[in-house]
């Protein structure tokens, strides 16, 4: 017998995948460091090559130009220069879909504290609060070690975290998540 | 931090023949090419007899002096002018003349961009200006601007360099019509076709043979022997051709297979467009061989190797100062024609399946073939282990070992359990996902690419109730979860639906959703005062037996309980009867 036509019912698990099992408190478990840093490891050896692209052809106009290493011009176009594979490589895919491509194939992805991620949030963790996790001899990215829900200093001052996605144990070649050998 | 591609990640089906034979040319050349020692000899003669060497390291320190005035650094650096030119030693010994051109040639590394001639190009006057700007001496000091003067006009040794240089390029030219080497005076078929096989060092060959193996044997599994040869051999020769005729000098030779490499990883790219590459990623937190990861193909090679190229194809490939000493753009050129091959290949094949490889059918007929269960799922788990993304296969295998476990646990079979469980817990999962991520799901309903929604349900109805399955999934996922029951929901089959929504529930019991789930089992099992439950219908039903065996053989669940008033309770052979 087929069950009376629960369409309202469907459609609420519908709407609970497409808004995200990430958005589910029971759900969350946070991605640890050494997680964290294999997906940092696959984003820059993605992300240094396109910074190379957009970066030699401005460097080499910069030099025939013969812009002085501390004129204002030195400082401010490279700085665009960086902005623009930065933002289509890590601001971008973290706004949309809350996860770079190295995050995705480590299976971890970036979820705000409450509700969804808004633009300036992201923006601020990707670019701010990153430096500033870095600056101070990484101690900002190394306190995820202490922290209870494993929170760098960007994801504090930002007010997200990096959750791990559940993956299944074995057999996940070609999927989501780690194999740890 | 190291990152490393390691193709699809999946164990090779067949041995790569052709690869293997075409890295074994490269090693066999390497180590004896006839032609090799007369090339070097020769153009060690050809240097010393054009002069060029010291008309170029008159020209420096004429020139750096003019703009330095520092004596001493000047003449250090004309040393390194001219990378791979002998040092100024007596033409007999020979060896020592190796010697000293690889000495120099390794020093003159970091100075690529400064220490080329400006005699070729097409502007020389702002070669020579640039070449100023670049020059960073050894302690990093900023090079000043050059005055608005033409330097060239007020070195007189440029004249008796550029002499030199030409003689050196007509013999250039000379030796290699002789030795068969590419160069731009000397572009045709052999050179180029010799051209790929050479390599210039150890480094220059190991680079490549790596490259190589990796990609190409998923390639060669994918193709036919004969196309991948000739698609192989038509993009490299390709990259080859356009690199001599494009950015070719008179001076510099072309050698190496990376045009090669680059056309398999062109048609990797096209043929495996929709698989994942594995990284091995290692980071140095413990005595280990790096951790495997996954990427999607599309996205991996445009990064890590296309992007390189044009990175450093911008960087010293197409500028003033001449050739660059990487080929970046004969690479970019082979990967473009392997890639365009290989799409015309699917559009003739006009092959939609997203398989490794070519016989997916001639895979499922012999699993047909297989009347012994033990062997059907040693066969379909070796398949998989060859192709992943073989859904129809794992579908076959988990509908197989599924019966097994069913009989089993009424007849309790050793051999049954030992292969049949492990295979579940290692397919199912996989099965899931595909469903899960599949475009026809995303598009409203349907399960994966490769599996009807018919076939999904088939499956999950051979699963018996008294499995309990949070043995074979227990970290899904709970999106993908979800999805498989919405699918299954969707189809009509309610047990099965409830069944995984029930597994969603015993993993994740905490969940958002979950009270929303047990409403719409306990509305759909119990009714509610408002819309009571056609009883009598639901327990004629086949849904109604397998939600009695799930209740009774299941071991418990976070649902189980709300079973419990409508089969639990009440004596059920008498009520089947009572309702009959």
């Amino acid at each position: 017998m087929k069950p009376e036509p629960q369409t309202k019912f469907l459609k609420e698990i519908w709407i609970y995948n497409r808004v995200g099992w990430h958005h589910d408190p029971a759900l969350r478990v946070p991605a640890g460091l050494v997680l964290r840093l294999y997906a940092a490891t696959i984003d820059y050896a993605f992300f240094f090559p396109l910074y190379l692209v957009f970066r030699n052809p401005v460097e080499r106009s910069l030099e025939m130009l013969a812009v002085g290493p501390g004129s204002i011009g030195a400082i401010i176009i490279p700085s665009f220069v960086f902005a623009i594979p930065w933002a289509l490589y890590f601001f971008l895919p973290t706004f949309l879909w809350g996860k770079t491509l190295g995050k995705s194939a480590v299976g971890l992805r970036v979820a705000a504290d409450r509700g969804p991620g808004h633009f300036f949030q992201i923006l601020m963790r990707e670019s701010v609060g990153k430096i500033l996790a870095v600056i101070p001899l990484f101690l900002g990215v190394l306190l995820a070690l202490a922290h209870p829900q494993k929170k760098m200093l960007h994801d504090i001052l930002t007010q997200t975290m990096v959750l791990k996605v559940p993956c299944p144990n074995e057999g996940d070649k070609q999927g989501r998540g780690s194999k740890t050998q | 931090m190291l990152v490393f591609p390691l193709g699809l990640g999946t164990k090779l089906r067949w041995t790569p023949v052709l690869t293997l034979g075409i890295i074994a040319l490269w090693i066999g050349d390497f180590l004896w090419d006839p032609f090799r020692s007369a090339i070097s000899e020769d153009l060690n003669v050809a240097a010393a007899q054009s002069g060029i060497k010291d008309t170029s390291r008159n020209l420096f320190v004429e020139y750096c002096l003019k703009t330095r005035g520092i004596h001493a650094q000047c003449t250090e650096f004309s040393k390194l002018i001219w990378a791979g030119f002998p040092a100024k030693t007596k033409l007999k010994d020979l060896q020592k003349i190796q010697n000293s051109l690889e000495q120099e040639f390794e020093k003159s590394l970091a100075f690529k961009d400064s220490l080329k001639d400006c005699a070729d190009s097409e502007r020389p006057k702002n070669c020579i200006k640039y070449k100023e700007i670049f020059w960073k001496f050894s302690k990093g000091t900023q090079a000043q601007p050059v005055p608005k003067t033409n330097l060239i006009s007020n070195l007189p040794s440029y004249r008796a360099y550029a002499k030199a240089s030409a003689d050196f390029g007509r013999r250039m030219v000379k030796i290699c019509q002789i030795n068969h080497c590419l160069i731009k005076g000397n572009i045709e078929l052999k050179p180029i076709l010799l051209a790929q096989i050479r390599h210039g060092s150890l480094m220059h060959l190991l680079g490549n043979l790596i490259a190589f193996l990796i990609f190409s044997s998923y390639v060669e599994q994918r193709l036919r022997p004969s196309h991948y040869g000739v698609f192989l051999l038509l993009s490299g020769s390709f990259g080859m051709l356009v690199h001599a005729l494009v950015w070719g000098s008179y001076d510099s030779f072309i050698i190496g297979g990376s045009t090669l490499v680059s056309g398999a990883v062109g048609l990797f790219y096209v043929l495996f467009f929709h698989h994942k590459l594995c990284l091995r990623v290692f980071i140095p937190r413990k005595f280990y061989l790096g951790t495997n990861f996954y990427a999607p193909i599309k996205y991996v090679i445009p990064l890590m190797f296309i992007m390189s190229d044009i990175a450093g194809g911008l960087n010293s490939g197409y500028n003033e100062f001449g050739l660059p000493r990487v080929a970046h753009f004969a690479h970019l050129s082979s990967f473009v024609l392997g890639a365009l091959l290989g799409w015309i290949l699917l559009s003739v094949e006009k092959s939609k399946q997203r398989s490794f490889y070519r016989d997916i059918h001639i895979d499922l007929q012999a699993l047909k073939r297989v009347t012994n269960p033990l062997q059907f799922l040693s066969l379909a788990d070796q398949i998989l282990s060859w192709d992943p993304h073989q859904d129809r296969v794992r579908l076959y295998g988990l509908k197989v070992a599924f019966e097994w476990l069913a009989k089993a646990a009424d007849h309790p079979a050793p051999e049954l359990l030992a292969k049949g469980e492990p295979f579940c817990r290692k397919h199912l999962p996989m099965l899931l996902q595909d469903v899960s991520h599949s475009s026809h799901f995303r598009k409203g309903g349907g399960a994966s690419d490769k599996i009807s929604p018919q076939s999904l349900v088939s499956l999950f109805n051979a699963i018996p109730p008294s499995i309990a399955l949070h043995r074979f999934l227990p970290k899904s996922p709970p999106d993908e979860i979800l999805n498989t029951g919405f699918v299954l929901l969707n189809q009509g089959s309610f047990f099965n639906g409830v069944r995984m929504f029930d597994l969603f529930l015993s993993l994740y019991p905490d969940s958002w959703i979950g009270p929303k789930i047990e409403n719409f089992v306990r509305e759909s099992l119990i009714g509610s005062p408002s819309a009571p439950i056609k009883r009598l219908a639901f327990v004629k039903s086949a849904d109604y037996q397998k939600f009695v065996d799930y209740y009774r053989k299941h071991p418990p669940t976070y649902l189980k309980p709300l079973m419990e008033p409508m089969v639990g309770g009440v004596d059920l052979d008498k009520r089947v009867k009572l309702s009959l």
